[in-house]
């Protein structure tokens, strides 16, 4: 957190609502990209995100300063989608609804397109087998590059709770996931468009 | 065949000793399971979780939260303006009861009767003495000086009630305001 986003968040506990909306500009994208790995859905991936940040205005005097700020953050978010999937059971995946995003290339070829949809709907397929908790895990871990002690605040779990969880979220993915082959393209018939 | 600890070590190749990876190695040459198993976790770890991609909210979410944010407050207000409506409720209720049962081992009915008769005709009496009172007063006291007792006491009371709503409101809203 460098000195500009401390400087904010100083003003937000003081109830500056525009420095809180520049803190909600800056991690909006890591909060998102959290609640949509978790719950596969763009849109319920808006909601979680949305409340992830008014639960985090609420409980601002609450936060501990010592604590870096986008831990505090994730974890509330993660928190919060390990909540609603507990209470959804189903875990969804809409991948027609992918979020545009995940395709960095901005002309990119239709082949490209969809090998990088497929690629993503891969992904969140193997997410959508673990159990919420060990998602998390997962998630705080390669995408977020934290560490198990870092994992183990976030969630509320002892450090040996985490090296078990993702342990066990590691094997589940390994034995799930499929190499992307050659064939991922449906084969094109003669003269057909490459549009597909 | 027993995996551990070699299932455990395929994950984490980068925080095993010499000896532990040798011994891996060893392991993975005999065992197609566990070979298998290691050589997917390295496709998928370089496939996807050493570059992983991080997706964006659609345009406009900081817009669409500072318009949020009016209503979600709002919300938050009448949530928390009931839960103390409801505690409230709830408190006079149990205190009610509580005096009801105490009243209920330690009296009988006919005492209550009694009591109840006793504290109406005492209440009547008390209330026709301060009657003469006042009018006894409003004789006696220049008109001038009715006057500005009259609006002090008005006064007073309006004071009361508002500093009673004030107070109402002010713990109704604790919790959402706490900032």
């Amino acid at each position: 957190m460098n000195n500009l986003e401390t400087e904010w968040l100083q003003q937000a506990i003081h109830g500056d609502d525009n420095a809180f909306s520049l803190i909600v500009e800056t991690y909006q994208r890591p909060v998102y990209n959290l609640c949509y790995r978790m719950l596969g859905d763009p849109q319920e991936a808006e909601d979680a995100a949305q409340e992830t940040f008014w639960r985090a205005y609420q409980a601002l005097n609450r936060y501990d300063q010592q604590r870096p700020f986008a831990t505090w953050l994730l974890s509330i978010a993660a928190h919060y989608c390990i909540d609603q999937q507990r209470k959804r059971r189903f875990p969804t995946l809409a991948l027609d609804l992918l979020p545009e995003e995940t395709i960095p290339d901005a002309t990119p070829s239709p082949e490209k397109v969809f090998l990088e949809l497929e690629h993503q709907g891969q992904i969140q397929r193997l997410l959508a087998r673990l159990s919420p908790p060990d998602r998390a895990a997962i998630i705080l871990r390669y995408w977020y590059q934290f560490s198990e002690e870092e994992i183990a605040r976030s969630l509320s779990l002892s450090i040996s709770a985490v090296k078990s969880r993702l342990f066990r979220a590691r094997r589940e993915l390994a034995q799930a996931y499929e190499a992307p082959t050659a064939n991922a393209l449906p084969e094109r018939r003669k003269n057909e468009s490459p549009a597909l | 065949m027993n995996h551990q600890p070699y299932e455990q070590w395929i994950f984490e190749p980068d925080s095993l000793s010499h000896a532990e990876q040798e011994a891996l190695a060893a392991h993975l040459a005999t065992c197609k399971e566990c070979a298998r198993l290691r050589q997917k976790w390295s496709l998928l770890e370089e496939e996807t979780l050493f570059s992983p991609v991080m997706v964006a909210p659609q345009p406009g979410f900081t817009r669409r939260w500072r318009n949020s944010l009016a209503e979600r407050r709002q919300r938050e207000q009448r949530r928390q303006a009931w839960r103390f409506f409801l505690i409230l409720v709830a408190a006079t209720t149990l205190i009610f009861l509580s005096l009801a049962a105490i009243l209920l081992l330690t009296t009988s009915p006919a005492e209550w009767i009694q009591a109840a008769v006793h504290t109406l005709a005492t209440t009547a009496g008390t209330f026709a003495a301060a009657r003469s009172l006042v009018f006894t007063w409003l004789s006696l006291a220049p008109t001038s000086l009715n006057i500005i007792v009259g609006i002090a006491l008005g006064l007073s009371f309006s004071i009361l009630v508002l500093i009673w709503t004030f107070a109402i409101w002010k713990t109704a809203l604790t919790g959402v305001w706490n900032r």
